[in-house]
C-alpha cells in the first residue's frame, strides 16, 4: 500500500520490479543448492555406512574363519597331546595356508609356549603374551581374541586368537593361538579400493589394529582421547560427524564386530563432501550474482532510457515555469514519451501562438485608437500581421466599384510585392473571383482556404500563392458605415493554419478595424474643420510674428536714426546761439522754440519706444518689493521737483509678482503724473495706497490733490497721444498712461482712473500679490 | 602724426562735430582722432591703412558709435576686447540706441561704459565732458543691476 501512497521514481519502480523478479530466482537457487548439498551429504554418509558395514562383516567373517581354523587345530592329536617334545608339523603347513597368520602356537595351561609353527628359541621358556586372555579362555573353554600386544616371539604388534584345547581326557589341556601380525595383516587390500579420502580402521577397544592406509603408523596406537572415540565407546554402531585423532573432521560410521571387542570405523572428511558443495555453491552464487547484476544493469539501462527523456522533459518544464519560455521540450526516448513531448511542444506552440495573436490583436486595438489616418491604420495592421503574427503577407484590399474589382491597397511582408498591379474581380464568373479576398468581399464573411493546393477552385490564384509561398490563406471583410469596403487578407506558411479560434480572433481584429474606419470617418468631418481653423491660426500667427519682427526692426531704426537728427537740431541750435553773441530777442525766441521742439520730439520718440518695447519684451515675473521700489522712485523724482512742498503718504506695501523693470515704468508714470499735476497746489498731497481685494490680488492706488480731470474723459486718459491738458500747462507726450495700461494688461490686470476737475485724481491698478513668506506680514490690508 | 589721446569712432559728421565741440570745451579737442567707420577705427588701432604712419601707442579712451558702416561698433568692441594688446583701452559706447539688446551685447563684450547720446545738446555736452573727466558718471549700468 505504501507503494501506492508513495510514488517513487522510475528508477525506484524498476528496482522494485527487478527485486520482485530476482528474489524468487535467488530463493529457488538457494533451495536447489541446499537440496543438492543435502543429497551430497546423504550420499557421503551412505558411502561411509556401506564401508563400515561391509568391513564389519569381513571382520566378523575373519573372526569366524579363524575360530574354525583354530577349532580344527585344537582337534589335531599332536596338539591335544600337549607334548613340547613332539610338535605338530602340521602347524607349519597351516602357516602357509593362512597368510594372515603370523604364527600358530600351542600353549600349556600355565601359559608356557610348548611349540609353534615358528618355534620359540630353544633352551628358553617363552610365555604367551596375553596370559589374562589364556586364563579366560581356559576358564570359559571358548574362543577369544586378545588385545593387541607385542608378540613374545615376533616382537611385533600382534593380536592373538585363542582356542582352548581339550585333551584326550576331556579336560582343558591348554590352548592353541593364532597370532596375527598386524603389520603384515592384509585385512585391507593395499590399494584399498576405497573412495578417495575415506579411511576405514579396525579397532580393538580403542587400539587400532588395522587401517586402510598409513597402517604402519597407526597400528597399535590407542586413540581413546579423540572425539570420535567418546561416541564409539557407548554404542555398538552409529553415524557421527566428529574430529578424529588427526583433528580432521569427518563423517564417521562405526560398527561393532559381534562377539569381539572390535569396531570398524569408516570416515570421510567432511571437507571432501562440503568442499565441492561449497565450490558449487560459490559458482552458483557467482553466476547468480552475475545474472542479477546483468539484470540490474539492463534494468538500470532501461530505467535510464525511460527516466532520461522524462527527466529532460521535467527539466525543460521547470525552466519554462521559471520563465524561460523559449526552451523547447526535448523529444527523445520511447515512443510514448516522445509523443508526449511532441504533444507538449505542440500545446506550448499553440499557446504561444495564441498569445502572440492576442498580443497582436491588442496591438491592433491600440493602433485603432492611436492612428488617426486610414491608410496609416492599414499599414500598421499589415505590419502587425507580418511582424507579430508571422504571416508571410498581409494586405488590405479595397473595392474599386467603378471597375468592379478589388485592389490591394496596402500590403506588407517579404513576398507582398507580387500584389502590386493585381486586382481581384468582383464578378463571380471570373476565375480569380474564387480567391479568398473576392469571396470575403462578396459573401461579407470570413473566407478561409486551409489547403489551397488541394482546392481546384483556388487554382487560378496559384501563381500568386506560389510566389508568396503560402499554404493557407484567409480573408476578412472590412466594413465602413455598414457597407463592405474591402478585405484584410493574410497568408500563412503552414497548411491548415486557420483553425476556428484563429479565424474567430482575426474576425474580431477585422471588426475592430471596421469600427476604427467608422470612427475615422466621423473624425474626418470634425478634423477637417479643426484643421482649417488650426491652419488659419497658424497663418495669422505667422503674419503676426512677421509684423512683430518688422516692428522691432522699425523701432530699432527709429531709436537710432530718428533720434540722431533731432539731437543734431538741438545741438546745432546751441552752437548757433553761441556764435550769435548776443542774439536778438526774436532770434533767441526762435532758437529756443526750435530747441524746445527738438527736445519734445526726442521725448516723444523715447516714450514711443518705451511703449513699443513694453508690448514686445517678454515678462520676467519675480518677487518685487513694491515699497522699496516706490521709495526709490520718490527719491529720484523729488530731486527734480525743486523745493516745493509735497506731503507723501505711503501705505505699507506688499511684495508682488511682476516684471520689475516694467512695473517700475508704471509706477514712474503714475508718480510723476501725480507730482506734475499737483505742482500748482501750495501743499501737494500724494498717497500710495494698497488694498487687498480678491485673494492674492492687491489694488495699488496713487492719489493726488492736483488739478484732476473731467470724469467724462477718463477713458481717453489711457489712449496714445491723448491729453486732457494743453502742452503749455503740463508738459508731456501723452504716451505714459498708455504705456502703463499696456504693462498692466500684459500682467493680466486692470488699471483705471477716478477724478474730478480741480479735486485731484486717483489711478488704481491691480497686481498679483507674492505668496506671503511668513504669516502676519499682510498688515497693509486694513 | 601725433598720437591722439582719444579715438572717436563715429560715422555721423554732425555727431563728430558736436562731440569735438564738446571735447574742445574741455580743452582736449585737439588730441582727438576721428575714425569715420569701424574699419577705420581698427586701422587706427592696428596702425594700418591711412594710419600706418601715426605715432605708436594706444589711445587712452575709445569713444565708439554702434551703428557704423563697414564694421559696426560691436565688431570693433569684440576685436578690441579679444586682443591682449588693446584690451586695456577703456571703451565707451556712445550711441543713440536705447535698445536693451545693444546694451546687453555691449556689456557681454566687455564695454567699460555705455552712454546714450541725449537729445538735448546741453545734456550731451555734459555727458561728453563727464566722459573726458570721469566717464563712469553718466553711463548706463548693466541691465538688471538696478532691480
Amino acid at each position: 500500500m505504501a507503494y501506492r501512497l508513495q510514488p517513487r521514481s522510475i528508477h525506484g519502480e524498476l528496482a522494485l520490479l527487478v527485486g520482485v523478479l530476482v528474489l524468487p530466482f535467488v530463493a529457488m537457487t538457494a533451495y536447489l543448492l541446499y537440496a543438492q548439498a543435502q543429497r551430497d551429504l546423504e550420499e557421503a554418509q551412505a558411502v561411509v555406512r556401506r564401508l563400515a558395514e561391509s568391513h564389519a562383516e569381513r571382520a566378523a567373517r575373519f573372526v569366524a574363519d579363524t575360530r574354525a581354523v583354530l577349532q580344527a587345530v585344537a582337534w589335531r592329536p599332536l596338539v591335544r597331546a600337549m607334548d613340547p617334545a613332539r610338535c605338530d608339523p602340521g602347524l607349519r603347513e597351516l602357516l602357509d595356508l593362512y597368510p594372515n597368520a603370523g604364527n600358530f602356537l600351542v600353549v600349556g595351561r600355565e601359559g608356557r609356549i610348548l611349540c609353534g609353527a615358528i618355534p620359540p628359541p630353544p633352551g628358553r621358556i617363552v610365555r604367551i603374551a596375553d596370559e589374562a586372555l589364556l586364563r579366560e579362555v581356559l576358564a570359559t573353554k571358548s574362543f577369544a581374541l586378545s588385545r593387541p600386544v607385542v608378540g613374545s616371539i615376533s616382537k611385533r604388534w600382534t593380536v592373538a586368537a585363542v582356542q582352548p584345547v581339550v585333551g584326550e581326557d576331556g579336560a582343558v589341556a591348554g590352548a592353541v593361538s593364532m597370532s596375527i601380525d598386524l603389520a603384515a595383516w592384509g585385512f585391507f587390500p593395499l590399494d584399498g579400493g576405497l573412495p578417495e579420502g575415506t579411511i576405514v580402521a579396525l579397532l580393538s577397544g580403542s587400539v587400532v589394529i588395522a587401517r586402510s592406509n598409513e597402517a604402519a603408523q597407526w597400528i597399535g596406537r590407542d586413540v581413546a582421547g579423540s572425539e570420535i572415540m567418546s561416541h564409539v565407546g557407548s554404542d555398538a554402531s552409529g553415524a557421527i560427524r566428529a574430529l578424529g585423532v588427526t583433528e580432521v573432521e569427518r563423517f564417521w560410521e562405526f560398527r561393532g564386530v559381534p562377539g569381539t571387542a572390535w569396531t570398524v570405523l569408516a570416515g570421510l572428511p567432511t571437507e571432501q563432501v562440503i568442499g565441492p558443495v561449497r565450490e558449487r555453491s560459490q559458482k552458483v552464487v557467482l553466476f547468480a550474482s552475475l545474472a542479477v547484476a546483468a539484470v540490474v544493469a539492463v534494468a538500470i539501462a532501461f530505467a535510464r532510457r525511460l527516466a532520461r527523456p522524462v527527466g529532460r522533459i521535467a527539466q525543460a518544464l521547470r525552466l519554462r515555469a521559471a520563465g524561460r519560455e523559449d526552451v523547447p521540450i526535448p523529444v527523445s526516448g520511447p515512443r510514448e514519451i516522445a509523443a508526449m513531448a511532441r504533444e507538449l511542444n505542440r500545446g506550448f506552440e499553440r499557446h504561444a501562438r495564441s498569445q502572440q495573436l492576442f498580443a497582436a490583436l491588442s496591438e491592433v486595438n491600440e493602433t485603432v485608437v492611436r492612428v488617426g489616418e486610414r491608410d496609416e491604420l492599414f499599414r500598421q495592421v499589415c505590419r502587425i500581421c507580418v511582424e507579430r503574427m508571422h504571416f508571410l503577407v498581409a494586405s488590405v484590399a479595397l473595392i474599386d466599384s467603378a471597375q468592379r474589382r478589388i485592389v490591394p491597397h496596402v500590403y506588407a511582408g517579404p513576398g507582398s510585392v507580387v500584389l502590386r498591379g493585381i486586382a481581384f474581380p468582383l464578378d463571380a464568373a471570373d476565375p480569380l473571383s474564387t480567391t479568398v479576398t473576392s469571396t470575403a468581399v462578396r459573401t461579407k464573411r470570413a473566407a478561409v482556404a486551409n489547403d489551397v493546393d488541394a482546392d481546384p477552385q483556388k487554382a487560378a490564384a496559384r501563381p500568386i500563392r506560389e510566389r508568396i509561398g503560402s499554404r493557407s490563406t484567409a480573408s476578412f471583410p472590412l466594413f465602413q458605415g455598414g457597407a463592405v469596403i474591402g478585405a484584410l487578407t493574410v497568408h500563412a506558411e503552414a497548411p491548415d493554419f486557420f483553425d476556428a479560434s484563429i479565424v474567430e480572433l482575426l474576425t474580431r481584429m477585422a471588426d475592430d478595424i471596421s469600427f476604427a474606419l467608422d470612427k475615422l470617418a466621423e473624425e474626418d468631418k470634425l478634423g477637417a474643420l479643426a484643421r482649417e481653423l488650426e491652419e488659419r491660426v497658424r497663418r495669422r500667427t505667422a503674419e503676426l510674428e512677421a509684423a512683430n519682427m518688422e516692428l522691432e526692426a522699425f523701432s530699432y531704426s527709429v531709436s537710432h536714426d530718428l533720434r540722431a537728427p533731432v539731437r543734431h537740431v538741438d545741438g546745432f541750435v546751441r552752437l548757433l546761439e553761441k556764435e550769435l553773441v548776443p542774439p536778438g530777442a526774436k532770434v533767441a525766441h526762435y532758437l529756443a522754440t526750435i530747441s524746445a521742439a527738438a527736445r519734445r520730439m526726442g521725448a516723444l520718440i523715447d516714450d514711443l519706444l518705451t511703449l513699443s518695447r513694453t508690448g514686445r519684451q517678454s515678462l520676467e515675473l519675480r518677487r518685487v518689493d513694491l515699497g522699496a521700489m516706490v521709495r526709490e522712485l520718490i527719491r529720484e523724482l523729488s530731486s527734480g521737483a525743486g523745493e516745493r512742498g509735497v506731503q507723501w503718504k505711503i501705505d505699507e506695501l506688499p511684495e508682488v509678482m511682476a516684471d520689475a523693470s516694467l512695473l517700475r515704468i508704471v509706477l514712474h508714470n503714475l508718480l510723476s503724473n501725480a507730482l506734475k499735476y499737483s505742482r500748482a497746489q501750495p501743499l501737494a498731497r500724494i498717497a500710495v495706497e494698497a488694498r487687498a481685494t480678491d485673494p492674492g490680488i492687491v489694488e495699488i492706488t496713487v492719489r493726488d490733490n492736483g488739478v484732476g480731470f473731467d470724469a467724462r474723459f477718463k477713458d481717453k486718459l489711457f489712449g496714445v497721444f491723448q491729453r486732457l491738458h494743453r502742452e503749455e500747462e503740463f508738459e508731456g507726450t501723452g504716451i505714459g498712461l498708455a504705456t502703463a495700461r499696456r504693462i498692466v494688461h500684459r500682467h493680466g490686470h486692470r488699471i483705471w482712473a477716478a477724478g474730478e476737475l480741480g479735486k485731484g485724481a486717483a489711478f488704481t491698478f491691480t497686481i498679483t500679490q507674492a505668496e506671503v513668506a511668513h504669516a502676519g506680514s499682510a498688515h497693509f490690508a486694513g | 602724426m601725433q598720437a591722439a589721446r582719444i579715438l572717436l569712432a563715429e560715422d555721423s559728421p554732425q555727431d563728430v562735430e558736436l562731440t569735438l565741440n564738446a571735447l574742445a570745451e574741455q580743452n582736449i579737442g585737439n588730441s582727438v582722432a576721428v575714425a569715420r567707420d569701424g574699419a577705420e577705427a581698427l586701422d587706427y588701432l592696428y596702425k594700418r591703412g591711412k594710419f600706418t604712419d601715426r605715432e605708436n601707442g594706444n589711445p587712452v579712451l575709445l569713444l565708439l558709435d554702434l551703428k557704423m558702416p563697414k564694421v559696426d561698433g560691436l565688431e570693433v568692441l569684440r576685436t578690441v576686447k579679444s586682443d591682449p594688446r588693446l584690451r586695456t583701452i577703456p571703451v565707451v559706447v556712445l550711441t543713440s540706441s536705447r535698445e536693451e539688446q545693444d546694451v546687453v551685447r555691449s556689456y557681454e563684450l566687455g564695454v567699460n561704459a555705455y552712454v546714450v547720446k541725449p537729445v538735448e545738446f546741453d545734456k550731451f555736452l555734459r555727458a561728453v565732458r563727464d566722459l573726458g573727466l570721469f566717464w563712469m558718471l553718466v553711463n548706463e549700468p548693466p541691465p538688471g543691476a538696478r532691480g
